[in-house]
C-alpha cells in the first residue's frame, strides 16, 4: 500500500513537470509520442512486463495507480495505448521469443505503435464473422480484407488483425491473429472524421498484403479464444470509467454541492472493483465477466458525470472555449456516443454477463 | 474465515426465526468482532459483516447487524462491557432498532453512554416489518461513560451496518431473479432467453457486484469515506435492484407468497436508515471537495 500511494505521488511529481492540456477521453483522443516516450523513459510503458523484455515487472496493481493517475490528469496517452494495454499481454501469453524480442522493447521505449485489428465493415458487435482473410503462402501469409473503427491505425506502425484462415467445425474456429506492418506494400489507412472533428479512427484496407511466418500471434485457428481472453485487459481498467473525470475536477471547482458525493461514491466503487480485476489479473486469470460489468457501469458513470455538470453548474459546451468546463463538457458530452460503443457495446456486454448467470 | 463463518451462521438460519435468534446468541455470534474481554466472542469486522450477511440473506427480521455493528461500536469506545445474556440496543434518537426485543438500552445524552436496563417501548415497524421502535428510558442506570463524537459513531456504524445488510439482500434479490428467470416460460422458452430480460438481469447484476465491492472496501478499512461510498452505492442499488427484480418476475413478485418482499421491502427501509445516499452524499462531498483537484481527496498520495 505504501509502495503504491509513493508511486501515486511520483507519478503526479512528472505530471506537474510536463505541459499538456488536460482533456477528456484523453486514452482516445490526446496522441502525443513525445509525451508516451517521456512515460517509456520513466519505464511506465509495459511495467509490468519482465525486464528482459524492457518491462519493470511491477504488479498489476502498481499498473493500476499509473493508469488511473495518467486519465486522471487527462494526460496524452492514446499513442502506445492499446500496445501497453493489451499487445504486451497478448505477446506475453502467446508470442514467440522472437516476436518478443522484435516489439516488446521498443513499446516500453514508446517508440512502437499498434492498433487493433477487430472490427470490419460487416462484423461489428458479430466479430466472429470477419471476413478478411489470410491465406498461406509457403512463406507466411498473404491477407486481403478492410479492417475499420481502428483507433489511431494512422498512426501507429503495426496492426494486430483478427483474419480467417481457415474454416473449421464452428464459427468462433479458423480465425487468427496476424502482426501486419502498416508500411508494408498494400496497406492503406485512410482516417475516419469523428462528429468532433478530429480523427481517432481509422479505416485499414489491406490488399493482398505479405507478411511473413513470423506475423502469426500464437495458434493459427485459435484466434478467437486469444481475442476473448484480451477483451479482459480492454474493458476493465479505469479508462471506462475515468473519460470524463477531467470534467468532473473542474465541476468540483465550481460548485460544493452535496450531490457531487454520489458521484464520488461511484467512482471510488468503480475503482474498487478496477482493483479486484487488477487482482485477478495479477493471478493470470482474464476474468471476463467483470471485466464486461466494469465497462457497463463504468461507461453509465461517465454520462452521469455530464448530466450532473449540466444540472450543477449550467454551461454552453463549447471545444473552443478558454474556459476549462465548457471546453470539457464539450469534449465529454462529443466523446459520449463512443464510451458504450468502442470494446464491444454495453447491450452485447450485458448479454454476456446474463448468459453467465442463467448457464 | 470469511466464507466459512457466512457459512455457518447460514446453516443455524435454517429454521424459524425465533429458534434462529436463539440459537446465534447461544452461540455467541450475536457479539461477534466485540473483544472478549467486553463479553464478546472475538473476531474482526470482517466476520461480523458474514455474519450480518447471512443474516440478512435469509430474509429473517433478526436484529443482528445492528448489535454486532451499533451496539459493539458503542460499547468498545465506552469500555462498558455487554451483560451476559442481554440483548442490548442502543437507543438515540427516534425510530429506534430492535427495542422491542432489547433486554438492556444504551442511552446517549451529549458525549456520554449510558446502559440502562429497563425502558417503556411503544412499537413501531420500518417497511420490512422490523422494529422501529419509540423509547422512555426509565432506568436504572448500570455503568456510564464519556465517548467522543458518540453521535457521528453510531451513525457511521449503523450506516456501515445497512450496507453490509443490503449488498447481501442484493446478492439474494439478484440468485432469486436468476433462478425465476431459468424457470418462467412465456412464449414457449424461459424467459431468461429474451434479450429484453437479459438486459435487465445483467444490470441487476452490475448493481449487485458494485454493492458489494463498495462493501467490501469499507469492511477493509472502514474510515467514514468509505462507510460513506458503501452506504451511497448500496443505497443506490437497492433502489435499482428492487425495480429491476420486481418487474422480472412479473406479479407473482408482489405477492406475500413469493419470496421476493421480504428482501425489497428490507432494501426499501434499509437504504434510509442511518442516513440515505443524501445525508452521506454531502459527508462525502465536504471530505473530498477541499482538495484541488478532487482527485486527490479520492486517491491520497
Amino acid at each position: 500500500m505504501d509502495q503504491e500511494q509513493a508511486l501515486r505521488a511520483e507519478i503526479r511529481a512528472f505530471l506537474a513537470t510536463q505541459d499538456f492540456t488536460p482533456h477528456c477521453d484523453s486514452w482516445m483522443s490526446s496522441h502525443s509520442p513525445e509525451f508516451s516516450r517521456a512515460l517509456g523513459r520513466r519505464g511506465w510503458i509495459g511495467m509490468t512486463w519482465p525486464q528482459r523484455y524492457g518491462g519493470a515487472a511491477r504488479t498489476e496493481r502498481e499498473r493500476l495507480v499509473l493508469v488511473e493517475e495518467l486519465l486522471a490528469a487527462g494526460a496524452p496517452v492514446a499513442a502506445h495505448w492499446f500496445a501497453d494495454r493489451q499487445i504486451g499481454p497478448a505477446l506475453l501469453k502467446h508470442g514467440t521469443e522472437t516476436q518478443r524480442a522484435a516489439y516488446l522493447p521498443a513499446i516500453t521505449r514508446g517508440e512502437c505503435f499498434f492498433a487493433i485489428g477487430m472490427s470490419e465493415p460487416d462484423s461489428g458487435s458479430d466479430l466472429a464473422s470477419v471476413r478478411t482473410r489470410a491465406v498461406p503462402t509457403g512463406d507466411g501469409w498473404r491477407i486481403s480484407g478492410t479492417k475499420v473503427w481502428t483507433s489511431h491505425a494512422h498512426r501507429a506502425h503495426h496492426l494486430l488483425a483478427l483474419v480467417r484462415t481457415s474454416t473449421g467445425d464452428t464459427r468462433h474456429d479458423g480465425l487468427s491473429q496476424l502482426i501486419v506492418d502498416l508500411t508494408a506494400p498494400g496497406v492503406q489507412v485512410r482516417p475516419i472524421r469523428s462528429l468532433d472533428g478530429d480523427a481517432h479512427f481509422a479505416e485499414v484496407i489491406l490488399d493482398d498484403v505479405d507478411v511473413g511466418p513470423d506475423a502469426l500471434l500464437g495458434t493459427e485457428g485459435r484466434g478467437w479464444a486469444q481475442v476473448t481472453a484480451e477483451l479482459a485487459y480492454e474493458r476493465s481498467g479505469p479508462e471506462r470509467f475515468l473519460s470524463t473525470a477531467p470534467l468532473l475536477w473542474a465541476l468540483a471547482r465550481r460548485t460544493a454541492d452535496p450531490r457531487l458525493g454520489g458521484l464520488f461514491a461511484e467512482l471510488q466503487t468503480l475503482r474498487a472493483l478496477a482493483t479486484r480485476v487488477a487482482d485477478a489479473l495479477q493471478r493470470g486469470e482474464a476474468p471476463a465477466i467483470e471485466a464486461a460489468l466494469v465497462k457497463d457501469l463504468g461507461t453509465r458513470f461517465e454520462s452521469r458525470v455530464v448530466d450532473l455538470a449540466r444540472d450543477l453548474v449550467p454551461t454552453e459546451p463549447d471545444q473552443h472555449a478558454g474556459d476549462d468546463l465548457a471546453r470539457l463538457l464539450a469534449e465529454a458530452t462529443l466523446h459520449g456516443p463512443d464510451a458504450t460503443l468502442r470494446g464491444g457495446t454495453n447491450e452485447i456486454l450485458r448479454g454476456i454477463v446474463a448468459r453467465s448467470l442463467v448457464a | 474465515m470469511g466464507s466459512d463463518v457466512r457459512q455457518a451462521v447460514a446453516a443455524l438460519l435454517d429454521t424459524d426465526p425465533t429458534t434462529a435468534f436463539a440459537q446465534l446468541v447461544a452461540g455467541g455470534w450475536t457479539a461477534v468482532g466485540l473483544a472478549e474481554d467486553l463479553g464478546g466472542s472475538g473476531g474482526d469486522l470482517r466476520d461480523a459483516a458474514d455474519v450480518a450477511a447471512a443474516c440478512a440473506a435469509s430474509g429473517h427480521r433478526l436484529p443482528v447487524a445492528d448489535l454486532l455493528f451499533v451496539t459493539a461500536r458503542v460499547l468498545t469506545l465506552a469500555g462498558i462491557p455487554l451483560p451476559a445474556g442481554a440483548v442490548c440496543v442502543v437507543a438515540a434518537g427516534d425510530r429506534v432498532p430492535w427495542a422491542s426485543w432489547a433486554t438492556h438500552f444504551l442511552s446517549v445524552i451529549d458525549n456520554r453512554v449510558d446502559l440502562i436496563e429497563h425502558a417503556v417501548v411503544e412499537p413501531g415497524t420500518n417497511l420490512a416489518g422490523e422494529p422501529r421502535d419509540t423509547v422512555h428510558l426509565t432506568g436504572p442506570v448500570l455503568a456510564s461513560s464519556p465517548v467522543d463524537n458518540v453521535v457521528d459513531e453510531i451513525r457511521t456504524a449503523g450506516a456501515l451496518a445497512r450496507a453490509v445488510q443490503l449488498a447481501a439482500a442484493i446478492e439474494r434479490v439478484l440468485a432469486i431473479t436468476v433462478r425465476y428467470c431459468a424457470e418462467r416460460e412465456q412464449f414457449g422458452r424461459p424467459i431468461a432467453a429474451f434479450q429484453a430480460v437479459q438486459q435487465e438481469l445483467a444490470a441487476l447484476a452490475g448493481e449487485s457486484t458494485a454493492a458489494t465491492a463498495a462493501v467490501d472496501h469499507a469492511i477493509q478499512n472502514p474510515t467514514r469515506h468509505t462507510v460513506a461510498v458503501a452506504k451511497i452505492r448500496t443505497g443506490m442499488a437497492a433502489g435499482t435492484a428492487a425495480r429491476l427484480a420486481h418487474q422480472v418476475h412479473g406479479a407473482i413478485g408482489i405477492t406475500r407468497e413469493y419470496p421476493l418482499h421480504r428482501h425489497t421491502t428490507a432494501l426499501w427501509s434499509w437504504r434510509d436508515e442511518y442516513g440515505g445516499e443524501r445525508e452521506w452524499s454531502a459527508v462525502l462531498a465536504a471530505d473530498v471537495i477541499g482538495h484541488d483537484p478532487a482527485w486527490h481527496g479520492l486517491a491520497p498520495a
